[in-house]
């Protein structure tokens, strides 16, 4: 079995990892399991929502569908925590655990609070787990127009809004870069993976391809571990993703200085956007970033609808579907 | 002649069924010294235990794992089986990992049934709270645990005086009544 559809399976309770054992679809196509406490089973594959018999079919029909008891979901939470919710306090306040293979589970029950904050998370009833699946290539034909003569990686910023795909674009541009080609030197890359989305890290080792010459920082806010590497691992090439606050800005600027290239992903409709938020608005402005590429998912997820340099020209235009991953077809 | 064959043959059934008596008596103690040897190296389990979340931060099967890495004998093999089960991804809790596995460890074992009941407990315990909480709930269970081990330790010399006599006593009162 592909390691990462075992770990998956690894988090199902026996009722449930029986049905998605049964299940007659392609794994790779599995984008996300919902698991709410009565309530039917559903998958979303290839883009559709379906709802899980019992025996493992996809329906429309609710009616039919497998649906999720209370022990399913205390089963499934024992094994995502390996047994240990007491080792996932600080992600259980984020609401979100990643497991080995790079799968991210998303929870939802009763918030504890303490104070102002949240002490931890109790009764959890919902669950989303999403599959990660890498798309390798689907850098390709962006990254010639990342690169200057030198071949080095631009400072780069990726605008995307939620679901598109730009952590995944990013991924795959870090292992490109990483690993180098017969016309391009690899360089040395390191991430600063404050949600471990990047490298989907499995007790500090990747589950996800980021090339043979990347450094990970796991679950260290992207701020300070900009910094840290820097100071440590002296990158060439420095990736985080979903900028935003002023901390960020700083540490951009600081990494930037040093000679480091960066390549950053953030939340955003248009390059207009982004410029109507204060703290990115001042990174237009300071010109930090000589590229943007711009995502969205009018045809399917991971389309590329153009790319602009530092001052918002557009050097290149979504035509036709070109520039959608050929992976997810 | 058959009189006197007879009387040396309940003589000699006598000698056996006093020292056969007797031995019992002794392995009765012996288990009762085997109950406080078992309580201590299972108190030990339950403070590295505690260690290995409070301080290492280690997830339950790795704690187990690590622990059992140093222990020994059938505690060491009732931990590795333990880790081993959670690590295979069967799908199980680990309230039915931690049963079964101690049920069959309470077949060899000099446990008594209130100790092998506050045991059992710490399966619905183990992993499930925040760390404060983890850590507070084996602090509790040691407690009791603790005093159990005092009582008996208090109580070990009074009981194996009494399982050596007891076995020797009634040994020899059969042996009167057979005669």
């Amino acid at each position: 079995m592909d390691v990462k559809k075992e770990a998956f399976m690894k988090c199902l309770g026996s009722t449930v990892r029986k049905i998605m054992e049964g299940i007659q679809v392609d794994f790779c196509g599995i984008q996300e399991i919902r698991m709410r406490v009565h309530t039917p089973l559903f998958i979303r594959y290839r883009g559709r929502e379906y709802a899980v018999t019992e025996t493992g079919g996809l329906t429309g029909d609710i009616g039919t569908a497998y649906r999720i008891t209370r022990q399913d979901i205390k089963e499934a939470v024992e094994l995502i925590s390996n047994y240990s919710m007491y080792a996932y306090e600080e992600e259980l306040r984020q609401g979100y655990i990643t497991i080995a293979g790079g799968h991210r589970i998303g929870m939802a029950g009763k918030i504890i609070m303490d104070g102002r904050h949240i002490k931890t998370m109790r009764y959890i009833s919902f669950l989303n787990i999403r599959l990660s699946h890498e798309v390798k290539g689907c850098a390709t034909d962006v990254l010639p127009y990342l690169l200057d003569e030198k071949s080095r990686i631009y400072h780069t910023m990726i605008i995307s809004p939620p679901g598109c795909g730009k952590t995944t674009l990013l991924r795959d541009m870090i292992r490109q870069l990483s690993n180098g080609s017969c016309e391009r030197e690899g360089v040395t890359v390191g991430v600063a993976d404050e949600r471990s989305e990047i490298g989907a890290c499995y007790k500090g080792e990747p589950q996800n391809d980021l090339g043979i010459r990347t450094d990970v920082l796991d679950g260290c806010p992207k701020a300070q571990g900009m910094m840290m590497l820097i100071r440590t691992m002296a990158p060439q090439v420095i990736a985080v993703d979903e900028i935003g606050n002023r901390e960020d800005l700083e540490a951009m600027e600081y990494a930037i200085n040093c000679g480091c290239r960066l390549i950053a992903t953030v939340h955003g409709d248009s390059f207009q956007d982004i410029q109507d938020k204060p703290v990115l608005k001042s990174m237009v402005e300071k010109q930090l970033f000589d590229r943007f590429v711009l995502l969205n998912n009018r045809k399917k997820p991971g389309c590329v609808s153009s790319i602009m340099d530092g001052l918002g020209k557009v050097i290149w235009q979504q035509e036709g579907r070109r520039s959608c991953w050929k992976d997810l077809d | 002649m058959l009189e006197g064959f007879g009387l040396i043959m309940r003589i000699m059934g006598s000698i056996c069924l006093v020292g056969g008596m007797a031995l019992g008596g002794i392995l009765t103690a012996d288990r009762f010294r085997g109950r406080l040897e078992e309580m201590s190296g299972i108190s030990r389990i339950f403070l590295m235990l505690r260690g290995e979340v409070e301080y290492h931060g280690l997830v339950l099967p790795e704690a187990i794992r690590s622990v059992g890495e140093r222990m020994e004998g059938s505690l060491q093999e009732l931990l590795m089986e333990i880790a081993g089960k959670m690590e295979d991804g069967s799908g199980q809790t680990f309230g039915v990992i931690w049963r079964s596995e101690l049920n069959d460890y309470f077949a060899y074992s000099n446990l008594n049934k209130e100790d092998k009941k506050l045991l059992l407990s710490m399966g619905n315990h183990l992993g499930y709270l925040d760390k404060r909480m983890q850590t507070a709930s084996i602090d509790l269970f040691l407690e009791e645990w603790k005093t159990e081990m005092e009582d008996s330790r208090k109580r070990l010399p009074g009981q194996c005086r009494i399982a050596s006599c007891l076995g020797i006593v009634s040994g020899l009162l059969l042996a009167v009544i057979m005669i």
